[in-house]
């Protein structure tokens, strides 16, 4: 039972809400808004999700709701970054403590129940019997399937279709598509709207899927993570799944080495996951000679038509 | 505009300033009164009565505060107090300048019993208790200080029956223990719990999983989920989420719950729980409020006093012979023919730290920090 696959199996069911999370960042980010918010936004999606499945019994409507609260963080995000120009770090860190105390208080007649209804692991007929493959990617639940088929489409449009070539170029230099008479302030608003919806499922998948319950403040810090993965993953969707598999792979590693009995401490052991994070990081960094920028470049500042 | 704003900026600096102030000046009466009526020899008046508590998570956690929660209530109906009589402030955090905040509030309301329902706030409240000698300070386990008392509910006994339980429905030798963090109460309950398992199967072997957090349903269901990985079907969960549960439930595995009746979240895995009722020792906190009972002598419910609490088994998963031989083990702990803790008790590095017919006072339980031989895991 204890075999790659079946920790393989369990790191992606434990990294999905990352997988989420990361890809939404990145479309956010790949338009030039920095969203720092999503601990924030996972919270909310997580609580409005689990709210809704829980009073109306429905997981589709859960995930409706998830989505319209990540569209509505996102609205006002949008609004505060690119109309009113403010500084985008504080506005994301603003939308951290926000989406924190608010689910916080939205969760609070429902914290501690259990969902009547959550996604199951369901196997697919057929695919399921690979060899390695079928053990490791298909018994999972409907949340993980959606992301298999989310992230090659996110890559697939980000870098290979007309729309993706714009919303990089708006990343890299709004002014040039101005000047081709793109609309930028409308774009960066359904980007970072599209993007936080996506993170806003991340949170879901955590409450209707993974633990389907809710406390206060279930994600415990992974938004944070995505954020350090989406630089991780140099802004790219299939780098940021790998990267989300890898930390989900040793985080369960690092619980099946208490297991074994080894005298280490399961304070260093809770740790390996941090430090193999920033291992690949300086490793990356080192391999690249220095020509690790790869971030768009427009990123963090917002596009002012006056300046140009 | 500029200078408007800055105005209104300054007002408002103003006015939250004298609030504080206000607050403070109203309240000051309220420590000379029992000065002035709390000698030695007079009782309390039950009106008199307010109590602070406070405590590290919500009444809505699934657990710890919500079984508290439950039993301040109880103690409200049964002693007739009203509701401003009762304050229980949630999310303070242990060990964070909130916590000194929260008790100035209480005291500043005119609280003359301050509950800390956490053994890190011990150090805290301490602060308090020599400024403040009038007033009567309750914390939950931590280390002692002359001028608080602690309480505690001891989980030894309910552990060995519910080891028994599980060494009973288990098929394997080995079983799980999910546990939170370590400190001595938690390393106590995980050597009763193996104990309890030896009784049942000679070769019980007990592994232990922690967590490092109080709250994580993410690391409890990968932890349950790692037990289960490892061929563990039956194992005892020792937080306040319901992850460990439903893992077990969904991989058809068994576990037992904590805190609350954790039945209703898992109806095909949960064989029993652990269930704290502070009923007991809320209403000895009272009597003492009444008496004028300064004595600081610790509070420690357990299984006698019916705080610790062991949930009705599960008859749709365990067998009726075995149900009856729990309970009639229940008997004998209660009448005292069998003791927990009672020698030859070796730990897993190989020391015997019981003698041979020996028992272990309850102040010797206090210091356990050691795992009995059975056990599988170790302390950091």
């Amino acid at each position: 039972m204890n075999t790659l696959a079946s920790i393989l199996a369990s790191a992606i069911a434990a990294s999905a809400s990352l997988m989420y999370a990361s890809t939404g960042e990145i479309l956010t980010e790949r338009s030039g808004t920095l969203n720092l918010g999503l601990e924030g936004v996972m919270l909310m999606g997580a609580v409005m999700a689990y709210t809704t499945a829980y009073h109306t019994k429905s997981l589709a409507l859960g995930i409706l709701a998830a989505l319209l609260t990540g569209m509505a963080v996102g609205l006002v995000f949008a609004f505060m970054t690119v109309t009113l120009q403010a500084n985008q770090v504080v506005c994301g860190l603003a939308l951290v403590t926000l989406g924190t105390g608010l689910s916080g208080f939205i969760g609070k007649s429902i914290s501690g129940t259990t969902l009547p209804v959550s996604f199951q692991k369901i196997a697919i007929p057929g695919l399921c019997d690979l060899p390695f493959f079928g053990k490791v990617l298909f018994r999972q639940d409907p949340m993980v399937y959606a992301l298999y088929l989310l992230i090659p489409l996110l890559y697939v449009f980000l870098f290979k279709t007309g729309p993706g070539l714009r919303l990089r170029a708006l990343g890299e230099n709004p002014a040039a598509l101005d000047a081709a008479g793109i609309r930028v302030y409308f774009l960066r608003y359904i980007y970072a709207m599209g993007g936080t919806a996506i993170v806003a499922l991340g949170g879901a998948y955590m409450t209707l899927a993974f633990t389907p319950t809710w406390i206060d403040n279930i994600t415990a810090g992974s938004g944070w993570i995505a954020a350090a993965l989406v630089i991780f993953s140099f802004w790219n969707p299939l780098y940021a799944a790998l990267g989300s598999v890898l930390f989900g792979t040793v985080n369960v590693l690092a619980l099946r080495l208490q297991m074994t009995g080894i005298p280490i401490s399961s304070f260093f052991i809770s740790m390996l996951p941090y430090l193999c994070t920033i291992a690949v990081l300086v490793f990356s960094a080192l391999s690249f000679g220095g020509k690790l920028s790869k971030a768009p470049k427009a990123l963090g500042s917002y596009y002012d038509r006056e300046d140009r | 505009m500029k200078k408007i704003l800055a105005f209104l900026m300054s007002a408002l600096m103003v006015c939250s300033l004298l609030a504080g102030c206000a607050g403070k000046g109203g309240n000051t009466t309220g420590p000379e009164d029992s000065n002035a009526s709390g000698t030695a020899d007079t009782a309390h008046e039950l009106s008199a009565l307010k109590i602070g508590a406070f405590s590290n998570s919500t009444v809505t956690d699934g657990g710890y505060t919500q079984a508290f929660n439950t039993a301040l209530e109880t103690i409200k109906a049964n002693y007739g107090l009203s509701d401003d009589q009762v304050i229980l402030v949630e999310n303070v955090y242990d060990g964070t300048p909130d916590v000194q905040n929260i008790i100035q509030q209480l005291i500043n309301e005119g609280c003359n019993v301050i509950i800390g329902h956490s053994n890190g706030y011990n150090e805290d409240m301490d602060v308090f208790a020599q400024q403040y000698p009038d007033i009567q300070f309750y914390c939950y386990e931590g280390t002692t200080s002359d001028k608080v008392t602690t309480y505690s509910v001891n989980s030894q006994d309910v552990l060995y029956l519910l080891g028994y339980l599980c060494a009973r429905v288990s098929e394997g030798d080995e079983l799980g223990f999910i546990a939170p963090m370590q400190n001595s109460h938690i390393i106590r309950s995980i050597d009763a719990f193996a104990l309890g398992a030896k009784r049942a199967n000679e070769n019980a072997k007990v592994r232990v999983m922690w967590v490092n957090n109080w709250w994580d349903p993410e690391t409890d269901k990968l932890c349950a989920d790692t037990l289960i990985g490892e061929g563990i079907t039956t194992m005892a969960y020792y937080g306040s989420t319901s992850a460990a549960l439903q893992e077990c439930e969904a991989k058809g595995a068994y576990c037992t719950g904590f805190h609350i009746d954790m039945h209703d979240y898992a109806p095909d895995a949960c064989l029993s729980s652990f269930v704290w009722n502070w009923v007991p020792i809320l209403s000895e906190i009272v009597d003492r409020y009444v008496s004028n009972n300064n004595s600081h002598d610790m509070i420690i419910g357990g299984m006698d006093t019916d705080c610790a609490q062991l949930a009705p088994v599960n008859a749709d998963i365990v067998d009726a012979d075995v149900i009856a031989d729990v309970e009639a083990l229940e008997q004998q702990v209660r009448s005292g023919e069998v003791v927990v803790f009672t020698g030859p008790i070796y730990d897993n590095q190989g020391n015997e730290v019981v003698a041979e017919g020996q028992t272990l006072t309850e102040e010797d339980m206090f210091s356990v920090m050691y795992l009995v031989d059975n056990v599988i895991g170790t302390l950091d």
